[in-house]
């Protein structure tokens, strides 16, 4: 197993900051090991965001995970929003800054979806020098996420994992591995999960994220919703395997639950996160 | 791939993904250029795995004005409310990286569209939903004490300009939109969706947003103090709206200066 590429913190297990668990979470400190925020929210307000945001960054752990850097877009990168992503940076000392591998828009526009990639060789280029350019302006490494896919371009000169494993490489940035998003993929396009997993450095994972997903019958939908399965479990104690210990956070967005029950679901991932956990995805069940 | 390939394919997809968000009368079958860049999967065509993205993308713009304008959609109705917001989408596309921005010239939109049934009313309870939008957002600034308003002895009042903070609007409506609003967030039955003048002070405290019908007279004043007069000129604008004798709006007026401040309206004096 190599060291990790990035001195940067295992935070054990965490959860999203959601709108409705804020009361709790202020009120009632929870044990939570760490929380992930969206950057967006908490960008253009001066209002009840931002203050929730400064007082759960004094009491635990956080990392920003953005939506809109749209680092695959030919549209030039959005330095108000970066800059605004600074300036928050600054204020609240996340632990580390993500966003995906994907575009959001074209001609000055924000579709406001995660969208695919093809995965050429000057698709590639463009995507290292744009990451290079916001680790510049942001001044620190950003992890990557990949992204769970519907469509798969003709164009395409790799896979996915290769283009992530060589980005990573040739950009010097992290990568967030979220391996529910891998199993979304590799049933929508009929690839190998493992083999995906096993194709990225591990070295340079920073996070992992968990959740659920819905089965539409003709594929996958990453809906972030429910427990999730056993596979992407499973697929988790592998990668954990490969890289060692990792923050590792649960996504709950829609039809969100109480606080206790995302925790619950999150905690599921201590099993894995002990040396010698093989088949602990089962003993977790 | 040239670099203009990766730029057609962007332009195709991004196309595609945001066409049913144009009237049906608009829309194009586009399968054959998903064929030309997108595989099948075992179960899906091209076509159909593109599609996957345009439900997701237009379901989750219309949700998010529906989430900002919840008495523009109850009074709108469900499937007319989808209308009016895909046809704002067509015209308005999100070009900016928050969503919080999405539905910020719905009022305008909904003002020019003529077609619209209760065109009038569903402006006016879209201008309040966005006003308590960007109250809910306006930058942060330090609010005066109410001492600091309380030491201001009439005998002066001719000089000070006491400012309003920021979050912090006044509305004029043809319609009891602030009623409508409540009763829509409350779940309770609407009141009378005739005309009415109305108006309105929005204004954030403690990070929540407060929403109250004011009378004429002391609209008058707040906003002339929202034009940064001073408070000689707010109070000579709410004499002129009440008509009458002075000296009965007196103490009307220091209740006002005691509420607003204790509401935390003001920010500073000039």
């Amino acid at each position: 197993m190599k060291a990790p590429r990035f001195d940067l913190p295992a935070l054990g297990v965490g959860i999203g900051l959601r709108t409705t668990h804020y009361g709790r979470v202020l009120a009632e400190r929870p044990a939570i090991d760490w929380f992930e925020v969206i950057t967006e929210n908490y960008l253009s307000t001066g209002g009840r965001p931002l203050r929730v945001l400064e007082q759960v960054a004094e009491r635990y752990p956080v990392v920003f995970h953005g939506v809109s850097l749209s680092i695959g877009s030919t549209d030039p990168l959005d330095r108000n929003y970066l800059a605004q992503v600074k300036d928050l940076a600054a204020r609240i000392h996340p632990h580390w800054i993500s966003d995906h591998l994907c575009w959001t828009g074209v001609a000055g526009r924000n579709v406001h979806d995660l969208l695919p990639l093809p995965y050429t060789e000057e698709c590639l280029r463009h995507v290292v020098a744009r990451v290079r350019q916001v680790q510049d302006i942001l001044e620190r490494p950003i992890a990557l996420e990949n992204p769970s896919s519907y469509v798969q371009f003709r164009a395409s000169q790799m896979s996915e994992a290769e283009f992530l494993a060589r980005m990573a490489e040739d950009a010097d940035c992290a990568l967030l591995l979220d391996v529910n998003n891998v199993y979304v993929s590799s049933r929508n396009h009929d690839f190998d999960p493992v083999a995906y997993v096993d194709a990225l450095p591990a070295e340079r994972v920073v996070q992992f994220h968990v959740a659920g997903h819905t089965d539409k019958g003709t594929h996958l939908l990453d809906t972030h919703s429910g427990t999730a399965r056993l596979e992407v479990w499973d697929l988790l104690r592998h990668a954990l395997e490969r890289t060692g210990p990792r923050a590792v956070l649960y996504e709950w967005d829609e039809d969100i639950p109480d606080l206790d029950v995302v925790h619950a679901e999150a905690l599921r991932a201590r099993a894995f996160l002990q040396p010698s956990t093989r088949g602990a995805a089962h003993a977790a069940r | 791939m040239p670099r203009g390939e990766l730029d057609e394919i962007q332009t195709w997809f991004q196309a595609a993904v945001v066409r049913p968000s144009l009237p049906p009368s608009r829309r194009g079958a586009s399968s054959e250029a998903a064929e030309v860049h997108v595989l099948h999967s075992r179960t899906l065509t091209a076509q159909e795995r593109v599609e996957i993205y345009a439900d997701m993308h237009v379901a989750r713009l219309v949700n998010v004005l529906a989430e900002d304008y919840p008495a523009v959609r109850a009074v709108a109705g469900h499937d007319d409310f989808d209308v009016l917001a895909r046809g704002y989408l067509a015209d308005h596309p999100p070009r900016s990286f928050t969503l919080s921005v999405l539905g910020r010239h719905l009022p305008e939109w909904i003002a020019s569209n003529a077609i619209l049934p209760r065109r009038e009313l569903l402006t006016d309870l879209a201008r309040l939903e966005l006003a308590m939008t960007r109250v809910f957002d306006a930058p942060r600034e330090s609010v005066l004490a109410p001492a600091d308003i309380a030491a201001l002895p009439p005998s002066t009042w001719a000089d000070p300009r006491p400012r309003l903070i920021s979050a912090l609007e006044l509305l004029e409506f043809e319609h009891r939109a602030n009623a409508i609003v409540r009763a829509v967030r409350q779940g309770e039955d609407l009141p009378p969706l005739d005309p009415a003048r109305t108006r309105v002070l929005v204004w954030r405290k403690d990070d929540v947003v407060w929403r109250q019908d004011l009378d004429p007279v002391a609209f008058a004043a707040l906003h002339a103090l929202w034009e940064r007069a001073s408070l000689a000129d707010a109070i000579a604008a709410a004499e002129k709206e009440h008509g009458g004798d002075p000296a009965e709006l007196e103490p009307r007026v220091a209740q006002w200066m005691s509420d607003w401040s204790q509401d935390g309206l003001f920010s500073s004096i000039e």
